[in-house]
């Protein structure tokens, strides 16, 4: 039986998640070094060490059209900007 | 304080502790107020054992402690750095490490997402350029980390006053003997290792029960430890009626409660007669080879300081720990009547591997919440606790007479030490008396450089030193 | 009439019944304070291990219980200690079992893994009460991992015990009772 507060909480979770417009759930836990991904900004990126707690990546920028200046930069991508794994 | 004091009538924290008769009052033990008052008066201040460097040896190694109530995290960085982090983080106050220790890049919190670095950092916010647009400065939120640490010939203290003096100061005539601590048995510096994991356990008793009076209370063992030599378990088994301790050589040496009550820090401890240390004793009648190692550290050690006057090799660190050259004894506050005891058990780095096994396997069934002979110290520990609760019971003070007024200065054998009969409560006294400037104090100002304090006036007598 | 496996299956079931009784009755020793008998349970090269409980990362489970080799349990003995831990009781004077505790030892989920010629691997989950003095209550939740080795006189002795406490802190202020 769902209960108001069961709907709103179901509520709260859709608007975050269509605020982060996230399609699919991408377990980044085992993504090996070297591995490529897609990010929600257009980037594509390197993984240059995972920490394996399921929110982040160390990458480094291999393309970024939007702001050419971010290519060859570390960065950490968090879990949900993580929208393909590439390679 | 002043809310304290209050609370108490006319009765202030300097009226529950009598130091020259002898006589505290239980309140101070038990009482939720005082009690709440430590965490900030003398936790917040003290310099506090931390842990060891051999527990976090790689770049990224992380093991968790404890200050006071609160939990840290001793943490190696990238760049090889140690850290002491405040285990909480800085959006919402949850918990950024729930592992006991292991190796790691980042410790990302669990609730949203905020990663720091080894080094403190915080380098991952979720949402950081679409939400926060620039707004929040990430070098602000780094995780709270100590005010100062000192890494003290391997082993590793901190506290979060940046007022305190330096971690050698507050050790004052103490370095010396804190310093030998972590020497292997050879006597090299930075010559041991912990044992993993540390022992946690809780015991039903303020924490000052086992903090003020270990190592400060010889009286208790005949008592307390009746049983114990039945059980056999010391090194030399059942030689000797079973006795656990260690053998000695025969050495001059004289045994004295010694403390520099200015301090708070205290122990047992000899004054040699002559310069050197005393050759080895075989005691491992248990374990083959074991005394020949043993052995043969102690005739290096003999060789390095034979030219020394060396006083005492264990020493109580105010306020809450104990460091012996083969277990460390932490005591921290878990609530009033709680506290969370920890033991760590160093051993020489270079033993060879059935060294390690047996000093282990010794320490084990010794110490801890399973060894034979500690076990009987946490029952007292709990119900003398449990016994001072009462509204009555609290009409009695508790009797720290035992040698009042009977201390001496002997600055030849021991500089800038206090001494009194190896059986006192003199180190229980200094204990109290630095916990009092503590909790009065506004600041370090208050209370370092410290107040020097002299045995009570015509009673200072040098005793006769004899030979055992 | 039996058939082969049949027979085998009446072999597995008493031979549970067996091993079931002997833990019963173990643990009706302990909880009668009946030390000397227990002890009397117990092979003379028994190796008796209660590691400690780390709490350790998603795929590092192999790290979680502290290994006997090089790092500190809470029990890692052998008899010599444990019937040092008996003599000690036995004087009337170790005050953290004067006057005793009241202690129950319930064992259950009895299993069987191995029959290897004279011994038998089996596993069991404890629960144990200890009720001291008034009102302090200790409750130690847990598996254990024996070897049980036939013999002529007690029909089985202990030879090897690992027993896996459910606590990381513990959380009793000293353990004095056997599992
Ligand atoms: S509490 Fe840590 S990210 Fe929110
Ligand atoms: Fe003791």
């Amino acid at each position: 039986m769902s209960t108001a507060s069961d709907a709103e909480e179901t509520k709260s979770e859709a608007i975050a998640d269509s605020a982060v417009r996230s399609k699919k759930v991408i377990m980044i836990t085992d993504l090996p070094e070297g591995s490529q991904v897609r990010l929600r900004n257009g980037q594509i990126a390197e993984v240059t060490a995972n920490p394996r707690d399921g929110g982040w990546l160390f990458v480094k920028i291999l393309e970024s059209d939007a702001d050419p200046s971010r290519v060859g930069t570390d960065d950490m991508a968090f879990c949900v900007d993580v929208i393909d794994v590439i390679k | 304080m002043t809310a304290l004091v209050r609370s108490y009538g006319d009765r202030s924290l300097r009226s529950l502790v009598d130091l020259d008769r002898g006589l505290v009052s239980r309140e101070i033990y038990v009482n939720e107020d005082i009690y709440k008052m430590e965490l900030e008066q003398v936790y917040t201040r003290a310099w506090l054992f931390i842990g060891h460097e051999s527990q976090v040896p790689n770049p990224g190694d992380f093991v968790v402690s404890r200050m006071g109530e609160e939990e840290v995290i001793l943490v190696r960085d990238r760049k090889n750095e140690l850290h002491v982090f405040l285990n909480t983080c800085r959006h919402r106050g949850m918990k950024v490490c729930r592992y006991d220790d292991g190796n790691t890049l980042v410790f990302t919190c669990p609730f949203h997402g905020w990663s720091y670095d080894t080094d403190g950092r915080l380098v991952g916010v979720p949402y950081y350029d679409a939400a926060y647009k620039g707004d929040m400065d990430k070098s602000e939120w780094g995780l709270p980390e100590v005010a100062q640490m000192c890494n003290y010939y391997g082993s590793v203290w901190a506290t979060w006053d940046k007022g305190a003096p330096s971690f050698e100061d507050y050790l004052g005539p103490y370095a010396d003997m804190a310093r030998r601590v972590f020497q292997s048995t050879d006597g090299e510096d930075n010559g041991v290792e912990l044992f993993n994991p540390v022992y946690k356990w809780r015991i039903p008793c303020n924490w000052k029960f086992p903090g003020f009076s270990f190592d400060g209370d010889r009286a208790h063992g005949a008592m307390t430890h009746r049983s114990i030599n039945v059980a056999a378990i010391g090194p030399q088994g059942d030689a000797n009626g079973g006795n656990r301790s260690p053998l000695l050589a025969p050495f001059p040496y004289t045994d004295y409660e010694m403390t520099v009550p200015e301090l708070g820090h205290g122990g047992h401890n000899a004054i040699y007669d002559q310069p050197g240390v005393a050759p080895y004793k075989d005691t491992w009648f248990t374990e083959p080879g074991i005394d020949d190692y043993y052995r043969e550290q102690r005739e290096k050690k003999r060789e390095k300081y034979k030219d020394k006057y060396i006083v005492g090799e264990t020493a109580h660190i105010w306020p809450n720990v104990n460091i012996q050259p083969h277990r460390i004894l932490i005591w921290h506050p878990h609530s009033a009547g709680v506290t969370e005891s920890w033991r760590a058990y160093p051993i020489d780095r270079m033993a060879p591997q059935f060294v390690k096994d047996a000093q282990r396997r010794y320490m084990m069934r010794y110490g801890g919440p399973c060894g034979l002979t500690e076990s009987d110290d946490m029952e007292n520990w709990n119900y003398a606790s449990a016994a001072s609760t009462g509204t009555v019971a609290k009409r009695f003070p508790y009797n720290f007479m035992m040698g009042a007024g009977h201390a001496f200065k002997d600055e030849e054998g021991a500089p800038g030490m206090t001494l009194n009969y190896e059986v006192a409560e003199e180190n229980q006294r200094s204990r109290l008396r630095r916990w009092l400037e503590f909790m009065e104090a506004g600041s370090w100002e208050d209370i370092y450089p410290v107040n020097p304090v002299s045995p009570s006036a015509g009673q200072a007598v040098k005793a006769e030193r004899g030979t055992v | 009439m039996l058939t082969e496996s049949s027979e085998s299956t009446l072999e597995r079931l008493l031979l549970r019944e067996e091993i079931e009784q002997f833990l019963y009755y173990e643990a009706e020793l302990l909880d009668d304070r009946k030390f000397d008998d227990w002890i009397n349970l117990i092979a003379e090269d028994i190796h008796y291990h209660m590691p400690i409980r780390r709490n350790v990362k998603f795929g590092t489970q192999e790290r979680e219980n502290t290994s006997s080799l090089s790092e500190i349990s809470w029990f890692d003995e052998g008899k010599r200690t444990l019937a040092g831990r008996v003599r000690q009781i036995n004087t009337g004077l170790h005050w953290c079992e004067e006057p005793f505790s009241r202690i129950r030892h319930i064992v259950s989920n009895v299993r069987i893994l191995e029959v290897n010629g004279d011994e038998v691997r089996v596993n069991s989950s404890f629960f144990v009460w200890q009720n001291r003095l008034q009102d302090e209550v200790n409750l130690f939740v847990g598996r254990r991992e024996d070897i049980l080795r036939r013999d002529e006189d007690t029909q089985w002795k202990i030879a090897k015990r690992l027993i896996l406490l459910d606590q990381n802190v513990l959380l009793a202020k000293v353990i004095s009772t056997f599992f």
